[in-house]
């Protein structure tokens, strides 16, 4: 067991003080308090001061609580890191998904004539649905020749 | 009995405090009331300390633990919360003490714990007058004195979470402890 002295005495006195300690130890400090005036008055002190505390003024507690409860910034929690991730996935995902599909449906079919790029097309096709669709192009990018060719059509 | 009712009435286990501080950062408010309950006689009693000041004790009272629970996703758990909180409520405390300065208008108000019955051969001192005459000795120590002498009697810490809150060795906790201690005793006698 450690030798008991004054500074040891000192060291556990809030110990000893909470009845934080063995019995043993409790004992022993005891009969060394009981013999020891400095230590008796060091126990008397510290008692004094473990048994004197401030009082909380009158309001303060639900003062502070609607301080705490209405001024907390936002926090990045679990749930909301979860929610934030999958809202991502979904927008990339989707904007993704959209790029992909848009043009693939206008490439399924065959290709838009194009004046710049198409001098001459395919007799006897023109690709005005899909032009529409892609919405490359315009009825004013068509020759009068496919222009009286479509209204046939859409007589039909 | 209410949660409320039943967790006040025991001490913090740490799975109780660990689960208390999961809920306060998710944002439930009973955690939070919860914990401003359980800690803010000790957050007041050092901004009390720290301030001499009632008016400015409860605004840095206040501002310990809107910070604290605001920051709660920094809190790593490497010491606990209650020292945590201690620490944050001594920066709050000296930054309006300097803010302000230190004023002694408003009295504190101390209050008399009741000694628990006892058996001790040496008899606690104990009246009001003794009290106040305590806490003016307490007053007149320096302040890293005082509040080692304090942290530890009346709240209990260790020396290594004296360390943690007044941000210092524990080394120098223990000898601020030592230090107060005998000057009171040389005052008091």
């Amino acid at each position: 067991m450690r030798e008991i002295n004054c500074e040891h005495v000192r060291d556990v006195l809030p110990d000893l003080l909470s009845d934080r300690l063995d019995a043993v130890t409790t004992a022993s400090l005891r009969a060394h308090i009981a013999r020891c005036e400095e230590c008796q008055t060091d126990y008397a002190v510290a008692a004094r001061i473990a048994d004197t505390r401030y009082r909380v003024p009158a309001g303060l507690e639900q003062r502070v609580i609607a301080a705490s409860v209405g001024r907390r910034g936002f926090q990045w929690t679990r749930g909301r890191m979860a929610a934030a991730a999958t809202i991502a996935v979904a927008v990339i995902g989707g904007s993704t998904w959209l790029s992909q599909m848009l043009p693939r449906h206008g490439t399924n079919s065959a290709p838009m004539p194009v004046a710049e790029t198409t001098a001459a097309p395919a007799a006897g096709f023109i690709g005005v649905d899909d032009a529409f669709v892609s919405g490359t192009s315009s009825l004013s990018d068509l020759t009068v020749e496919e222009l009286q060719k479509l209204l046939v059509e859409m007589g039909s | 009995m209410s949660e409320i009712a039943r967790l006040n009435a025991k001490p913090a286990t740490e799975a109780d405090e660990a689960s208390l501080l999961s809920r306060a950062r998710s944002g439930d408010r009973e955690a939070t009331e919860l914990l401003v309950r359980r800690y803010l006689r000790d957050v007041y009693d050092l901004t009390a300390r720290v301030l001499s000041d009632r008016d400015l004790a409860q605004d840095a009272a206040q501002d310990a633990f809107v910070n604290a629970l605001g920051a709660l996703h920094r809190f790593r758990g490497d010491s606990s919360f209650k020292t945590w909180l201690l620490r944050i409520a001594l920066n709050s405390a000296r930054s309006i003490g300097r803010r302000k300065g230190r004023r002694r208008e408003v009295a504190l108000e101390l209050v008399e714990e009741t000694p628990a019955e006892s058996t001790d051969a040496v008899e606690r001192i104990g009246t009001a007058t003794e009290a106040k005459k305590m806490e003016e000795l307490l007053q007149k120590l320096p302040e890293k004195q005082r509040l080692a002498v304090t942290l530890r009697l009346q709240q209990g810490l260790s020396y290594e979470e004296v360390a943690a809150a007044l941000d210092c060795s524990e080394g120098a906790a223990r000898v601020n402890y030592h230090l107060g201690l005998k000057r009171l005793r040389e005052w008091a006698t």
